[in-house]
């Protein structure tokens, strides 16, 4: 039994576990449960895959000494460490599988616990405080790693009549150049909440990630580069109730805190608002290195950027005095 | 006697918190919940005592401590709460009533910064 068998995951986290992917409902008070155990696996995780790596070695070893057994067999030509040395190799090599295979399963259940910290738990803390203790959570999150699989927004290219830009490297005329670029929405963490005051909060918090690949002519080669460039950006729509909060029935504006819409719908106010945050997070490779293929969303969304979205929305608003 | 938590709940409005209150804080003497308990302190002391006296030190760990003391550093970077009944308000003002061309084409200029 692992250790990780030991801590009884429920099919719920191992799925997440498996998937870095989640979509359910919870009090605030079962997801840092939830999140609080996922966390944990990371040590033990670690613990097994260090085991498994342990018990492969052993299995590579017996093997290794079985084929010493062989060779000295055929040496002194004796049939019987012939015979010993065959079952020691495949003994070995049988051991060796299935703590390879084992490891890699393990390995799937790897999860980036400082990201779950410092992006996913203080959103839920916070919410929690806004909310009653019964009310649910919505959250959509996907921890899985990020390279050119979100929405396309924008894609541009160019490519040269000599040039291949699939097959990297491959020779071609000179002055020849091209190149790929792509916008990209990584969504990786949206969700619903309901407050205490009537305030229903919809979220999407998620990356703009733009890849470029250029292929440069560099002394009769090729020099291949792979950029992206990714912020974070918050949307929001907050709908507050008219019986408690005063605003416009109407109203936008532009500004650095954040774009935003406001319109009223039955009882309640709509407010869309929408922010991109500066902070930029820069990843380079070339074909030294090969392509990066996978990239972590999120990297630069930090906890106040949610909370200023949303503070503005509770800014715009005022109790109103003389209650409907 | 009222066996009630005597703090404040809530981040952008603050509200009673009215949870069943499990202890008395040491230092201040007000009856706190569980989660007005600061864990730092083995739960001796509520958190707003428990921030006075780590003033300076950062929780490792986001918990009922993290919420409390940033908070209080939320509050001081400028945003007023809305405590029920009792708010002050100035800038409820300047917005631009133009027809509706709200655009969400982020994608055109991404490289703005």
């Amino acid at each position: 039994m692992t250790a990780l068998e030991e801590k009884g995951l429920t099919r719920f986290e191992e799925d997440f576990l498996r998937s870095k992917v989640v979509n359910d409902r919870k009090t605030a008070d079962q997801w840092l449960k939830f999140f609080d155990k996922i966390i944990n696996v990371e040590s033990i995780v670690a613990d097994d895959i260090a085991r498994f790596t342990g018990h492969r070695t052993i299995g590579l070893g017996i093997s290794a000494a079985g084929f010493l057994v062989i060779v000295l067999g055929i040496g002194l030509q004796l049939a019987v460490l012939l015979l010993v040395g065959a079952a020691a190799v495949l003994i070995g090599l049988i051991w060796a599988a299935v703590y390879h295979f084992k490891k890699s399963d393990i390995s799937s259940f790897r999860v980036n616990s400082y990201f779950v910290r410092e992006k996913i738990l203080p959103v839920i803390f916070i919410l929690r405080e806004e909310m009653a203790d019964d009310a649910p959570i919505l959250l959509n999150i996907d921890l899985g790693c990020f390279y050119r699989r979100g929405t396309l927004l924008q894609h541009t290219n160019f490519k040269s009549d000599s040039l291949s830009l699939t097959d990297v490297g491959v020779p071609a005329g000179s002055n020849t150049l091209g190149f790929d670029d792509g916008i990209y929405k990584n969504a990786w963490f949206s969700g619903e909440a309901g407050f205490v005051d009537g305030t229903e909060l919809r979220w999407d918090i998620f990356d703009l990630v733009k890849f470029a690949e250029d292929v440069i002519p560099k002394r009769k080669r090729y020099k291949i580069k792979w950029k992206s460039k990714y912020k974070t950006l918050v949307e929001m729509e907050i709908s507050m109730p008219d019986k408690i909060y005063e605003l416009p029935d109407k109203a936008k504006q532009k500004s650095d805190e954040g774009d935003y819409r406001i319109k009223k719908s039955g009882d309640h106010y709509l407010i869309n608002i929408e922010r991109r945050f500066d902070k930029t997070g820069i990843y380079k490779s070339d074909n030294t290195y090969g392509p990066f293929e996978c990239e972590d969303g999120g990297k630069t969304f930090e906890i106040k950027n949610l909370l200023d979205v949303l503070g503005l929305a509770y800014q715009l608003a005022r109790p109103r005095k003389n209650k409907k | 006697m009222n066996n009630l938590c005597q703090f404040k709940r809530g981040f952008f409005t603050l509200r009673a918190c009215n949870r069943p209150a499990s202890k008395q804080c040491e230092t201040c003497g007000k009856l706190s919940c569980q989660y007005h308990l600061s864990a730092q302190s083995q739960m001796r002391l509520c958190v707003d005592c428990a921030q006075k006296q780590n003033q300076g030190k950062s929780t490792s760990y986001y918990d009922d401590d993290w919420v409390y003391s940033y908070r209080s550093w939320y509050y001081n970077t400028g945003y007023h709460p809305y405590r029920f009944g009792n708010r002050d308000y100035t800038s409820f003002e300047n917005y631009d009533d133009g027809s509706d061309d709200w655009d969400d084409d982020y994608a055109g200029d991404f490289y703005d910064s």
